[in-house]
C-alpha cells in the first residue's frame, strides 16, 4: 500500500484495517501523532487528510486512499514553523505538550476553511482534549494566527 | 507538603546507586552507550552533579525533577543561568539519572530527600542548590581566568558566558572549563542579591515549547529502540481480583504476536507493534476470579462513608475551644453533609514504559514522577542488581500525581526479563488506564457551625471520612493517628479563620479502591469543606463572602491580600453574573479564586474565573500564570464532570465518553493576578490553583440559585 504522508509517497505493508495512527507511529516512525483514547474522543491523534482534521486512531488506513496525509511533522515549510505553530510558540501554549500536535492540526484545518474564525467557530471546531487546561491560550493563538493570515501568511 | 508526608514517603524506599546519564532525546543512542555510571558525555566537563560545561561553552543542567508541563525544564536552568551569567539559550537540559545526588528535600522541616516530582516543591526546594551550583561554577571559572592572566579575581567579571578582564580580555567558559573544574571548590560562595537579578523574575521563552509544537518532543510512548517489541496488559477488572485461567491461543493466532505473559493478577500480550498487541489482547477471554470485593458498586461506597460517620466519632485532629459549648451558645446553627467522589488523573498520555534487560543490566525509559522508586521497581521485577539498573526519564504527557506510581515499571520489568536483549515498549490502552488508577479518595464530611447574635461565625466543626492515602506507605494504625493524618486533613487542620471553636475529626474508610496523590492531594477535598461551609455560615449570619472572610482573616494577612486582589479584579459586588469566592493556602502559597456563573433552568455555565496568587518570589511569572490558568481548568473539569462509578467491584468508566473532561467550548477565560511585593518565601506553584476552584464554583452556584449544592460533580445536578 502507498500513502502520501507529509509530501512524500511511502510504501507500507500493513493490514487494511489498521488505523492510520498506528501506521504513522509504528510503520513510518512519525511519533508526533499521539495515541490518547483509541476511539476518536480525545483528538491527540489528529492529522489532516486533505484539508480535513481527522482522528487517525479511528480511521482504517485503507480509507485514506490517495488523499494527502499531513502530520505535525509536515507543517513546517523550509524549516520554518507554520503560522499556526508560530502562534503557538509566541503565546507559549503548551504545558505538558502531549495534545498539542493534535490541537495545532485541528486549528490548521479550521483556519484553512475559515481564516477568520469567531469564538463560536473556535468552540465548534476545537474539540480536542487538553488535561493541562491550555484552552485559553489555544483560543488566543488561533486568533493571533488568523490576524497573521489576514496580513498575508499562509495557514 | 509537611513533615508528615516527608516522613512517610521515606519509608520502604531503599538505596539507589548512581546510574548512567540518559540522553533525553535519543533512547536509541543512549542504549548503545555503555558508559560507566555518572560518566559525562562527549567532552563535557562536570562541575559537581548539577552542571557540565562543553568546550563550545554550552552549559548542561541536570534536572532532578520531571517536566510534566509545570515548567521545571525552564525554571531550573534559569536559576543556574542567573548565577553563571550565561544566556538561557546557551543552556541545555538533561533529565538526571536515578541517583542519590539528585534526591531533594521536602522542605525545611525534615531530613527526607527523594527524587520524586511532587508536592509542588521542585523549584522551591531546588532553587538553592541550582543557584549554588551556578555560583560555584562561576567562581571556579573566574579563578581559572585569573590564573591564566595573572590577575586578581576581583578585577574580573562575568557576562554572556565568558570571563572578562581589563583591556578587553575575554575567555569563554568552554575555554576555561577543564582548568576550572580541576581547581579546589571554593567555600561560602555568595549568591547574587535579588537586586542584581537579570533573568529571575522575567519570562523568557520556555525551553520545551518549540519541540512540543513542532512534534519532535519525545514522550515515554515515543521511546524507540532498535528491534523493540510492543506489549499491552490487562489486569483484573475488580479490586483484589486474580487471573484464574487464560487460553492464550486466540492471541497467539494473530500474526505478529510473540507471546502471552501470564502473571498472578494480570497478563501481557507481546507483539511486533502496539496495535497488534492491542488487537490480540482483545481476542482473549480471560477467566478472572473476582476476589473479595465483587459486590462493590457506587452506592456501596457512599453508604459505607455515611455508615462510618454514623458509627464513629472520629480521631480528633484539631480542637480549639469547646465546639459543643460554642454551638449551644450560638444564635443560629447549621449542619451540612458534603460528599465528594473518587477522581481519576486521566493523563492524556496513557501509562507506559519501555525496558531492556540485557545480560546483567536493566534499563527503563519512562515518563515517571518517581525516579527513585522506578529504580527499585525495575530491580525487583527483573532481579538485576540495583547497581546495574538505570532509569531514563522522558517527557511526560501529564502527571498530576499518577506518575508517582511505578506499577507500569514493575509490569514492563516482569515482561521484558523474558526477552533478553530485546527492548519491550509497554503501552496501556486508555481503558486499562481508566480502570487501573490510583484515585483521589472519595470523602464525605459532616459539618456543624454557628454564628453569634451579630452574625459572626463562632463555631466550626468538621468530621470527615475517607481513605487516607498514607495507608499506601505505612500500616493503618500508624497512618491514621498522629502526623500521617496530614495527607487526609491538610488544609483543614490549618484553618486560617479566627473562629473561636474549631474541631476537625477524621474517621477511616475501609474501602478497597486503590488511592494515590491527585494534584493538591488532601487540599483537593478539604478546600471544599472549609470554603463552602464558611460561605454557608457567613450567609447564615448575613455577611458578604468577601467582607465576612476578611473579618475572620485578621491573623492571616497573606490570605486577606490575595482575597482582596481577586475580589477587586473580578469586580466583586459589581454587575455581572452570580459570583462565588474561595481562598486557600497550599504548598507554601495562597490562592484566592472568584468564579462567575449563570444558571438558567437546569443549565449551568461558568462564565469567568479570576485567580490571585501569592507564591513568594517568582522565577518565571508566565509559567506561574500557566499553572494557575491550567490548574483552575483542571479543577473545573473535575468539579463539573469528575466522579468515578463502580460496578462489580471495579471501575465502571473506561474511556472519555463515560468520564468526560472539560473541552475548550466550556472553558472560561481565567484572569490571573500575581501579588506584587510578596512577603512570603518561595512557595509551590503546580498544584495551588486546584483547591479553591471547586468551592468558589459551588459558592457561585449557591449565589445564583439560593440552593447549597453539597456534592460533586455538578453534572449530577445541572446540565453542564
Amino acid at each position: 500500500m502507498r500513502l502520501l504522508v507529509d509530501g512524500e509517497w511511502r510504501a507500507v505493508e500493513v493490514e487494511p484495517e489498521r488505523p492510520l495512527l498506528w501506521v504513522l507511529r509504528d510503520a513510518l516512525g512519525l511519533t508526533g501523532t499521539k495515541y490518547g483514547c483509541g476511539i476518536g474522543l480525545c483528538g491527540a491523534c489528529t492529522v489532516l487528510v486533505g484539508d480535513e482534521a481527522v482522528r487517525s486512531c479511528a480511521l482504517p488506513v485503507s480509507a485514506v486512499g490517495d488523499r494527502p496525509v499531513t502530520t505535525v511533522a509536515g507543517l513546517a515549510r523550509d524549516g520554518e514553523p507554520s503560522v499556526v505553530q508560530q502562534a503557538w510558540i509566541d503565546l507559549e501554549v503548551p504545558q505538558c505538550g502531549y495534545c498539542q500536535p493534535g490541537q495545532v492540526l485541528a486549528a490548521t484545518a479550521l483556519l484553512r476553511r475559515n481564516p477568520a474564525p469567531t469564538d463560536a467557530d473556535i468552540d465548534r471546531a476545537m474539540t480536542n482534549l487538553c488535561r493541562c487546561g491550555t484552552y485559553g491560550r489555544i483560543r488566543a493563538a488561533i486568533h493571533l494566527a488568523a490576524r497573521r493570515i489576514a496580513d498575508g501568511a499562509r495557514p | 507538603m509537611t513533615l508528615t508526608r516527608r516522613a512517610l514517603l521515606g519509608q520502604g524506599l531503599g538505596l539507589c546507586l548512581l546510574v548512567a546519564l540518559p540522553a533525553a532525546a535519543s533512547p536509541a543512542a543512549d542504549a548503545r552507550e555503555d558508559r560507566p555510571p555518572g560518566e559525562p558525555v562527549d567532552e563535557e566537563v562536570p562541575f559537581g552533579a548539577w552542571l557540565r560545561v562543553a568546550p563550545d561553552g554550552a552549559v548542561t543542567v541536570m534536572l532532578a525533577a520531571t517536566e510534566l508541563g509545570q515548567g521545571v525544564m525552564t525554571a531550573l536552568p534559569m536559576l543556574v543561568a542567573e548565577e553563571l551569567d550565561i544566556p538561557l539559550d546557551r543552556v541545555r537540559v538533561r533529565f538526571a539519572p536515578a541517583a542519590r545526588a539528585y534526591r531533594f528535600s521536602f522542605g525545611e522541616e525534615g531530613p527526607i530527600r527523594m527524587q520524586l516530582t511532587g508536592g509542588s516543591r521542585s523549584v522551591a526546594q531546588l532553587s538553592e542548590p541550582m543557584r549554588r551550583a551556578g555560583a560555584t561554577a562561576r567562581a571556579l571559572l573566574v579563578a581559572a581566568a585569573a590564573r591564566r592572566w595573572g590577575l586578581p579575581a576581583g578585577r574580573l567579571h562575568t557576562a554572556e558566558g565568558a570571563v572578562h578582564g581589563p583591556g578587553g580580555r575575554r575567555l569563554g567558559y568552554g575555554e576555561l572549563a577543564a582548568e576550572a573544574a580541576a581547581l579546589p571548590v571554593p567555600r561560602g560562595v555568595r549568591l547574587k542579591p535579588p537586586s542584581r537579578w537579570k533573568l529571575l523574575g522575567t519570562s523568557p521563552p520556555r525551553l520545551d515549547t518549540p519541540a512540543k509544537v513542532l512534534g519532535t518532543a519525545v514522550f515515554g510512548i515515543d521511546a524507540r529502540l532498535p528491534d523493540q517489541l510492543a506489549a499491552t496488559v490487562r489486569a483484573a477488572p475488580s479490586f483484589g481480583g486474580r487471573l484464574r485461567a487464560l487460553d492464550p491461543a486466540p492471541a497467539l493466532a494473530v500474526p505478529g504476536v510473540e507471546d502471552v505473559v501470564v502473571e498472578d493478577t494480570w497478563f501481557a500480550v507481546v507483539a511486533r507493534d502496539t496495535w497488534t498487541a492491542f488487537r490480540a489482547a482483545r481476542a482473549l477471554r480471560p477467566d478472572w476470579e473476582p476476589g473479595p470485593h465483587a459486590g462493590l458498586d457506587t452506592k456501596t461506597v457512599e453508604d459505607h462513608l455515611a455508615a462510618r460517620l454514623d458509627a464513629d466519632r472520629g480521631f480528633r485532629v484539631r480542637g480549639d475551644g469547646d465546639l459543643d459549648r460554642a454551638l449551644a451558645r450560638a444564635a443560629r446553627t447549621l449542619e451540612a453533609e458534603y460528599r465528594l467522589p473518587y477522581l481519576h488523573h486521566a493523563t492524556l498520555e496513557p501509562m507506559n514504559a519501555t525496558a531492556l534487560v540485557d545480560g546483567d543490566r536493566a534499563e527503563v525509559w519512562v515518563p515517571t514522577q518517581n525516579q527513585q522508586q522506578s529504580l527499585t521497581a525495575l530491580h525487583r521485577a527483573t532481579g538485576v542488581p540495583r547497581s546495574r539498573c538505570r532509569v531514563h526519564t522522558t517527557l511526560a504527557g501529564g502527571g498530576f500525581g499518577r506518575r508517582a506510581e511505578v506499577d507500569v515499571v514493575e509490569q514492563v520489568g516482569r515482561v521484558t526479563r523474558r526477552f533478553p536483549g530485546r527492548p519491550v515498549a509497554l503501552v496501556w490502552t486508555r481503558e486499562e488506564d481508566f480502570t487501573h488508577g490510583f484515585y483521589r479518595p472519595a470523602v464525605t464530611a459532616r459539618l456543624r457551625g454557628g454564628v453569634d447574635a451579630s452574625g459572626r461565625p463562632i463555631a466550626y466543626g468538621v468530621h470527615l471520612c475517607g481513605t487516607n492515602i498514607a495507608e499506601r506507605y505505612v500500616p493503618p494504625a500508624l497512618a491514621n493517628r498522629g502526623p500521617f493524618l496530614n495527607f487526609v486533613v491538610e488544609g483543614l487542620a490549618e484553618l486560617p479563620y479566627a473562629l473561636g471553636a474549631v474541631e476537625v475529626r477524621f474517621t477511616r474508610a475501609e474501602l478497597p479502591v486503590p488511592v494515590g496523590s491527585w494534584r493538591s492531594v488532601g487540599n483537593s477535598h478539604n478546600a471544599v469543606f472549609k470554603e463552602c461551609f464558611i460561605d454557608e455560615l457567613l450567609a447564615l449570619g448575613g455577611r458578604d463572602p468577601v467582607e465576612g472572610r476578611l473579618e475572620l482573616l485578621r491573623d492571616a494577612p497573606d490570605h486577606a491580600r490575595v482575597l482582596r486582589l481577586a475580589a477587586e479584579t473580578a469586580g466583586w459586588g459589581g454587575p455581572g453574573g452570580a459570583r462565588g469566592v474561595a481562598v486557600h493556602a497550599s504548598f507554601g502559597s495562597v490562592v484566592a479564586t472568584v468564579v462567575e456563573v449563570s444558571v438558567e433552568d437546569d443549565r449551568l455555565r461558568v462564565e469567568r474565573i479570576t485567580a490571585a496568587a501569592d507564591c513568594g518570589p517568582v522565577v518565571h511569572p508566565d509559567i506561574v500564570r500557566q499553572q494557575v490558568e491550567g490548574g483552575s481548568l483542571f479543577a473545573l473539569s473535575a468539579a463539573l464532570h469528575g466522579g468515578l462509578e463502580f460496578r462489580d467491584g471495579g471501575v465502571a468508566q473506561d474511556n472519555f465518553h463515560a468520564y468526560p473532561v472539560l473541552r475548550l467550548a466550556r472553558a472560561p477565560a481565567v484572569d490571573v493576578r500575581l501579588v506584587r511585593g510578596s512577603r512570603r518565601s518561595r512557595g509551590g506553584v503546580g498544584e495551588i490553583a486546584v483547591p479553591p476552584l471547586a468551592p468558589a464554583l459551588l459558592n457561585a452556584v449557591r449565589a445564583a440559585t439560593g440552593r447549597a449544592v453539597r456534592s460533586l460533580p455538578l453534572s449530577r445536578h445541572f446540565t453542564v
